[in-house]
């Protein structure tokens, strides 16, 4: 397990490779940027807001097995004082955050400001 | 090239084919072995701890003890649940054969995290995921009761929870 900064914020990072057995690696600069995106779009909700008030990502597991388009790629994982909570992160043609599965997905990230 | 030269290059080929058959058939996924000092199969009576080494997501028996928390846990994907069938070499599989496990239950403050998944047999005899199940209700009553620590239980289950049924349950199921 690493850290890295992801949203100005010390973030756990861990690589599980497509064996399924954790590396040592650090999530590259695209899964960052990704992960950019839906740290982003899930905070931004009222919904997130209401559920985990100040909640932070303290987290990111990423599955390397799967593709950036299934559900289950980016496990994220948010903290607050209150309480701990998992969501997993994906990249979706249309963007979505279903809030009962814990899923939420973000179109390309090329497709959002840098 | 004669006769003779010619079949002993056939022999010498087919004896580099077959170590390469048996190379390539034992770097398969989380091939099964006995675990130290057991009898048990890890990757099958046990998860594999380089794949599933255990992930706690809380410690806080405040949340864990209340009646229907798992119910605000979340589920895991399907398409998670399918890698890690594949990590674990399980390629085909009845339904009811298998359930993907959290090794260290999410009764007992285990996260969804594919650190902390495995499949598990309901149909093997004599250990199989009903078991587990009475360890893991078995863990959560001492822990919500103040017998042992959370941390005591997450930790004990997460090592080898066959020796933590025998420790905290009583004797295997024989059958």
């Amino acid at each position: 397990m690493r850290t890295q900064r992801i949203n100005e914020q010390e973030v756990q990072t861990v690589v599980i490779t497509p064996a399924g057995t954790e590396s040592a690696e650090r999530l590259t600069p695209q899964e960052v940027r990704v992960v950019e995106e839906l740290d982003k779009a899930l905070r931004g909700s009222l919904e997130f807001q209401r559920a985990y008030p100040g909640a932070k990502l303290i987290r990111v597991d990423s599955m390397r097995a799967l593709s950036d388009h299934q559900p289950g790629r980016y496990y994220l994982r948010y903290e607050n004082q209150e309480t701990t909570t998992e969501f997993w992160g994906y990249l979706s043609q249309h963007p979505r955050l279903d809030f009962k599965q814990g899923l939420v997905g973000i179109s390309h990230p090329t497709d959002a400001p840098a | 090239m004669n006769q003779s030269q010619a079949r002993w290059i056939g022999v010498v080929l087919l004896v580099l084919a077959g170590v390469l058959i048996l190379w390539l058939s034992r770097s398969r996924p989380a091939p099964p072995v006995s675990a130290p000092g057991g009898k048990w199969v890890i990757g099958k009576d046990l998860p594999d701890p380089r794949l599933t080494p255990g992930d706690v997501l809380t410690t806080d028996t405040r949340k864990i003890c209340v009646p229907g928390y798992t119910k605000t846990v979340r589920n895991v994907p399907q398409a998670l649940k399918e890698q890690v069938y594949k990590e674990y070499g399980i390629t085909v599989r009845k339904p009811g054969e298998y359930e993907v496990d959290h090794l260290i239950s999410l009764e007992l403050g285990g996260s969804n995290s594919t650190r902390n998944l495995w499949p598990q047999s309901y149909v093997t005899k004599p250990l199989n995921a009903h078991v587990k199940d009475t360890l893991e209700n078995t863990l959560h009553d001492l822990a919500c009761s103040g017998k042992i620590s959370i941390q005591e239980a997450q930790k004990t289950i997460a090592e080898n929870w066959i020796a933590a049924y025998q420790k905290y349950v009583g004797p295997l199921p024989t059958r």
